[in-house]
């Protein structure tokens, strides 16, 4: 059976591969990618790279914006719902799922309050390894 | 002259071993943009309860008798919870099930448009409240483990310190970051001098899983193409291509973050660090780490680059309790849970100090 170990990259993304000898082109991706790094986090780490950056995101965002509320305008020209028109009815729908779920609630209350506990299932009986250790040598 | 014939059949062998592994490496290679991404999170679960952007997982019990006190597992707001159940052998979710644990889990599906006002009382007190009153009730015991990997660390933690431990017997953190001025990149692109939190959720709602991935990825910009490296000179091996996308498709299937809790996580947490300095106060309770006297488990990666050592650090010298167990092992954020380093140091570990806390 091939052992195996876990290979982790930054953006949290890790593979598994079969343990072997380091080779070179192995090292050449390990030192590119510590270069990479330094490098990136020097660049990304800076204070104008997050005006920047930032600045990016707050356009992006505006943009986004003011192109669903023209679309917004043109969907109730032809008389069609708008995303926030639907994202309304959503909001009704999650008060009345939250209606649901406390009526729901109470009833699993009043019925378990009736019929007990519903314990399926293994039993909740296991002991702690220590104690289970501590009694082999008299078995 | 044997040494010479010895020689020539390693040169043979390797010629060989160079032939199959270009013919294996097309077929994966084809394989791997034609075929779909490989099944994760298979142990076998129930999904007793939905509400929203929340579900409720009961995993299947794997042993004739079980730990009196159930587990229930906090996953991160950003990431889907079959990092926890990544495939046989690999899964934190089935070693405990076949150590003897009842095992539940809150997975976070996308937050709908409409679930954009969902805050950090939300996600820290209401959701993990109501889904611990089901296991409550659903096992017949009064108390958990409530378990958390990071930002479910995070919630966890919040939901003990400010409901005053209710319902938790044991705490069980994975690098959990409490010092966020420590967070590194994060703290910086987040900066309250250029970083405009309100402005962008007032205009967005619910933060885009591409602005969550974005922020990940600039903590270690080489890995990306390091990965695609390693990629392409293991494509020979089927086991490697195969793990690598599950890994991949995790790291990559990100989830959008409701945006009054992404608000309140910058406000908060990042800029007052409040959680570090004991002033957060969520639904009217402090939580302040003080309150939290249930035995805790924190274990921490030496080499995360996501959340860094220093910021994770503190929770164990924060806490209130007696009983309390810190470990820091080698490996990264992810390899922490799930990977060799998991199941070779992580989980024995965790195994010895659950059993004793759970009878």
């Amino acid at each position: 059976m091939r052992k195996a170990r876990c290979t982790e990259t930054a953006n949290g993304s890790a593979a598994v591969a079969g343990k072997k000898k380091e080779d070179p082109v192995q090292k050449a991706i390990v030192q590119l990618e510590e270069r990479v790094n330094v490098l990136g986090r020097a660049v990304f780490g800076s204070e104008s790279f997050g005006k920047v950056m930032n600045t990016a995101v707050s356009t992006q965002a505006a943009l986004k914006k003011g192109f669903s509320d023209r679309m917004a305008k043109n969907l109730h020209f032809y008389n069609m719902p708008s995303q926030d028109d639907i994202v309304t009815l959503a909001e009704q729908c999650a008060r009345i799922e939250e209606r649901m779920i406390s009526v729901e609630t109470m009833l699993r209350q009043l019925l378990a309050e009736k019929a007990g506990p519903a314990r399926t299932g293994p039993a909740r009986t296991r002991r702690p390894k220590s104690e289970t250790r501590a009694k082999k040598p008299d078995a | 002259m044997s040494e010479a014939r010895s020689q020539s059949k390693s040169t043979g062998d390797r010629i060989r071993q160079l032939v199959d592994r270009t013919i294996q490496r097309n077929i994966n290679g084809v394989s791997y943009f034609v075929t779909p991404d490989p099944p994760v999170g298979l142990t076998a679960k129930d999904i007793i309860h939905k509400r929203g952007t929340l579900q409720l997982f009961h995993y299947h019990p794997m042993t004739d008798e079980v730990y009196r006190t159930p587990i229930l597992i906090v996953t991160p707001t950003t990431n889907r919870s079959y990092a926890l159940d990544m495939m046989p052998g690999v899964s934190l979710v089935e070693f405990l099930l076949k150590s003897g644990y009842d095992v539940y889990l809150m997975d976070w599906q996308p937050p709908r448009p409409e679930e954009k006002s969902l805050s950090l009382q939300d996600y820290s007190q209401t959701f993990i409240q109501e889904c611990l009153d089901i296991v409550l009730r659903e096992t017949g015991e009064d108390e958990v483990t409530l378990m958390g990997y990071c930002m479910g660390g995070v919630l966890a933690s919040i939901y003990t310190a400010s409901m005053k431990n209710r319902g938790v017997r044991n705490l069980v953190c994975f690098t959990t970051p409490v010092d966020f001025r420590e967070m590194g990149m994060f703290t910086r692109t987040t900066d309250k001098k250029h970083f405009d939190v309100d402005r962008m959720v007032d205009l967005i709602g619910n933060v885009p899983p591409g602005f969550v991935l974005q922020g990940f990825m600039m903590t270690e910009p080489g890995s990306k193409p390091a990965s695609r490296a390693q990629l392409w000179k293991n494509m020979w091996d089927t086991g490697f291509v195969e793990n690598f996308r599950k890994y991949d498709r995790w790291a990559n299937d990100m989830l959008p973050l409701a945006g009054e809790y992404f608000r309140e996580t910058i406000k908060q947490l990042m800029w007052d660090n409040a959680l570090y300095t004991g002033k957060l106060k969520v639904g009217g309770n402090s939580a302040n780490l003080k309150n939290i006297t249930v035995p805790i488990f924190h274990a921490q990666a030496q080499h995360d680059s996501l959340v860094l050592p220093e910021a994770s650090k503190p929770l164990i010298p924060l806490v209130g309790s007696e009983d309390k167990t810190e470990i820091v092992l080698k490996g990264g954020h992810v390899s922490l849970v799930c990977g060799a380093n998991a199941v070779g140091r992580l989980w024995p570990v965790l195994d010895d100090w659950l059993s004793e806390r759970s009878a």
